[in-house]
Order: structure tokens, then sequence, then C-alpha cells
């Protein structure tokens, strides 16, 4: 394998790929070597990273695609299958939160985070396994909150959606390793959800970074390129050996206690 | 953008254990990824058979024979290693004791014996070379322990205990290293010390398996996985979640 081509010539879908992490992967996919489809709601920056990624490779693709709707997620499945045939590469960036406590949370927010979160990503699996299953290949990479494992305040509904998709990611990559898929999840730290841009907008800079130090081993904001980097390792013959693994890109976020308080009077004392 | 043909161009790196497949394949990984290697082999002829495979790509790296049972010898080695390298950016701490005993077979200095192979010697070597890291504010640690950490096999309780304790020193490491921007990361291998395959493997897997192995330790190594640190990963083919095969 060359490692500046660890993509070369495979076939990639990336869904709700337009923007953010979607659209950081696209482009590092694309730089490898890598012919890179895209299917989102937003027609507009699907076009715009369209533009790029033709820059790449001319036979990239951009699909307009509901997640909310099965017959939308099956056309649009169908279509790059007759395109493309079975993926090498699938990655899959859809998620919604909707945060609140319990006793404030309408059961219709849950009824959308379990639509978006969960089955999209079903509908999606039982249009690509097939034909994967029939290629005897290939990597899925499921973006999930690390929420999914550690919970955390006021996202019980939320973290019951992403556990959901982290359990059914898991089982999947038992049913499919036979056929040499492999499937794992990234699961990503606040800082690199839309909660991280709100902390971001909404904190004083100097209150945001006391944040991150306080809450994480890496005391800064992660970037969406080190997200790629890992969906780069996972969908490439790097990652040959691993499946049903879920790779925290969280700064450590989820090994240490969130109040330091510990570490700060040791400071203070030493 | 980073150069992904050359992950650790420039960088100097110590593995502990360069002797087994596992150890062998993640030394010439990096050397092949532009690294300067220094790493730690049971005897002489093993040392210059892996050296001879790397010499052309990075003529700079070197052994030295080490017994990791031996801690005046793992003193000896990050003190020789320090004075030729100016600056140790990677450590992979890859220990091997395996011997197979039920608890009623084993005895005192076989426990003495795994705490010092697959515990102490981390704990020496981190104390040689993580200072120097936060002093830089860079680095990345990866320690290599076994996935029979969380699922034991039959007639290895120490090799359990032993390693179990290598997930603890990884994460108050990398607790520790943090704001150092030194990383710190635990693989539980699913490949038995001194064995070359994942044994049992429910995945579908083409070609080598320390190959593999040695890719993740590359991407741990490198700054590909520049916001992942205190964290355990299991590399077994899934063969921990697997009721029916």
């Amino acid at each position: 394998m060359r490692y500046d081509k660890m993509l070369q010539d495979k076939h990639i879908l990336i869904t709700a790929g337009a923007s953010q992490i979607g659209k950081a992967c696209a482009l590092l996919f694309a730089s490898h070597g890598g012919i890179v489809a895209i299917a989102d709601k937003d027609k507009e920056a699907g076009n715009d990273l369209l533009h790029q990624l033709k820059e790449y490779q001319e036979d990239s693709k951009f699909y307009h695609m509901d997640f909310t709707c099965s017959d939308s997620v099956r056309d649009t499945c169908d279509r790059y299958l007759s395109d493309f045939g079975a993926p090498d590469v699938w990655v899959n960036c859809e998620g919604v939160c909707h945060p609140a406590f319990i006793d404030e949370q309408e059961e219709a927010s849950l009824r959308e985070m379990i639509n978006l979160n969960i089955l999209s990503a079903f509908r999606i699996m039982k249009c690509l396994a097939g034909p994967m299953k029939e290629k005897q290949g290939g990597a899925i990479i499921q973006m999930i909150s690390d929420y999914a494992v550690t919970g955390a305040n006021g996202v019980s509904a939320y973290g019951a959606t992403m556990g959901g998709l982290f359990a059914m990611t898991n089982s999947f990559a038992m049913d499919y390793a036979p056929y040499g898929i492999r499937v794992n999840s990234i699961l990503l730290g606040i800082s690199l959800s839309a909660m991280g841009d709100i902390i971001a907008d909404e904190m004083e800079d100097e209150e945001a970074e006391e944040f991150w130090v306080r809450t994480q081993m890496i005391p800064r904001r992660g970037r969406v390129q080190e997200v790629a980097d890992t969906a780069l390792f996972l969908a490439s013959d790097m990652g040959k050996l691993i499946t049903a693994e879920g790779f925290f890109v969280n700064g450590g976020q989820n090994s240490i206690a969130h109040n330091q308080h510990y570490r700060w009077n040791w400071r203070a004392n030493a | 953008m980073k150069n992904y043909a050359k992950l650790l161009e420039g960088k100097y790196a110590v593995v502990t254990n360069g002797g087994d497949p596992c150890g062998s394949a993640i030394v010439k990984k990096f050397a092949l990824h532009g690294a300067t290697v220094a790493f730690g082999v049971r005897d002489i002829e093993t040392g210059e058979r892996i050296l001879g495979e790397i010499a052309e790509l990075s003529p700079e790296s070197f052994y030295l024979v080490l017994d990791l049972a031996d801690s005046d010898g793992i003193e000896e080695f990050c003190r020789k290693v320090k004075e030729r390298f100016p600056l140790t950016t990677v450590l992979v701490n890859n220990p091997y004791a395996d011997i197979g005993k039920t608890i009623t077979e084993t005895t005192e200095e076989d426990y003495r014996y795994f705490l010092q192979v697959n515990q102490r010697s981390i704990m020496q070597t981190l104390r040689a070379f993580y200072g120097p890291m936060r002093d830089n504010k860079c680095g990345s640690i990866i320690n290599i322990s076994s996935n029979t950490v969380f699922k034991p096999i039959m007639g290895n309780p120490f090799l359990t205990l032993s390693m179990g304790t290598i997930g603890g020193l990884t994460r108050v490491t990398a607790f520790e290293g943090g704001e150092f921007y030194v990383r710190v990361n635990e693989i539980l291998s699913g490949i038995l010390p001194g064995q070359s395959e994942l044994s049992p493997c429910p995945l579908k897997i083409e070609g080598s398996h320390v190959e593999g192995m040695a890719d993740l330790v590359l991407f741990l190594a490198s700054d590909m996985s520049s916001y992942i640190t205190g964290q355990s990963f299991t590399v077994d083919g899934g063969a921990r979640r697997q009721l029916f095969a």
C-alpha cells in the first residue's frame, strides 16, 4: 500500500457528507485517490463540495437524499449502486441532537432523533450490506457521539439513540466480519459536535478555554481534520485488523473526571 | 497537509521489544516512515537481522540486547538510548511475558517475573522518556498489553494480572501529559506475545496480521491521531464480541 494514496481507486460513499466532518473526510479521501460520492439533504453545500471533489476525480458525484424518508434512501442507494457498484468505504455522518432534561424533553423530538440517528443508518445499512457482502470486503465507519458510551448531563434521549446506534454498529460488524467487511465507530467528543460551536460562540474566550482544560486531557477543541485522519486509518488497509471497535476522538474526555479540582488543588499546593 | 508517506519523518522512536514478530514489524514500519529507531532484542542475531532489513531506510537506527526481566538492564538501555538520541518522541512498550500455567501451578518467582516484564519495565521506560517529552511538549507513548485483560484465556492468570495494570498506567500518564501534548494510548493486542497471528479471529483478513498491528501503532505514534489520548484499543478482529461462529 502506498501511504500517500491509501484509497487509490476505492469507491467511497459519504452520507451526510456535505459539511463539517463529512466534508473533511471527503476531501482527505479524494486526495488519497478515492472516488468519492456524497449524499446529503443540503443541495447547495453538496454541489459546492462536488466542485472541489471534481478537481481530484472527475467521477465524483453528489446525491440529494432525505434521510427521514426510506424511499428516498433506497432510491439514492440504488442510484449509487448502479453508478459505482458496492462501495469499498461507506462513512455515515448523519445525526441530530436535541438536548434536554427528561422532564422537558418532548416525545416528538426523541422520535425525530430515533428516525435520524438510528433508522436512517439502518435503512442505508440494509441497502448496502447485501452488495458489500457479495463483494467480500469493505469498510464502514459510523460517526457517533461519545455519549453513546459515557452519557452526560442533559442528553438522556440523545444518548439513548447514540447508544442504540453504537450497539447496532457493533453487532452489524460481527455479522459481516466473515465476509471481510470491517465496521467501526468513531466516538466524537463534545468539542467536535454542534455543542462545541455553541460553547465557542457563547462563552467568553477565556471561559471556553478553561472549559476545554477542565474537561479534557488535551486542552483544546478538536479539529475536523483529526476526525478525517482517524476515518482514513479505519477506511484504508492501515486498519485491516480493526472491526467492531469504537475509536474515541475526544482529547481523552471519557477517561477523566470532569471536575478536575484535584489537579488544580494539587497545583496550588505544589 | 501531512506527508502521509513519511509519517514519522525526523522522529526518534524507542521500541522496548523489537525482536518478536510484532515488535520487528513495528520497527520496520517506523523506519519506512522516516523514523530513527532504537530497539531492544534478546540476542545479537535477531538484532543484526532486523537492522540489516532497515539499514538503507534508516541508517542511524540501532539495537541493544535487552532482557525486560532485568530491571538494571532496562535502566542501562534507557541511559544508552538517551545518550545517542537528542529527543525521543515516540515510545512503544511491547512486553512479552507469557507462560502457560494455571493458578495452582504458578510460583512466587513467576509472579515477580510477570510484574517485572509486563508492568515495571513500562514504569521504568516512562520514567526515562516521559519527562523530556513533557518538557518539549511533544510525544506519543503506546503501551501494548493483551486482550486477555478483559477476556482471559485458560491457564495464564499472571498474563491477565500483569497486563491488566497497563491500562491504568496509560490513562494516568495520558492525564498528566495531556496539557503538554504528550499522548498515551494502550493497545489490547489479540496477538499473543511471540505469535504472529490473531487467534481466534472472526474477521476475514488478507495478508500479514503483524503488519496490521504495526499500522495501528504507526497511526497512534503519528500526528494522524493528534486528538486521541488515554484510550485503549482492542485488536482481535471482533473476537471479544463473538457469540456464534
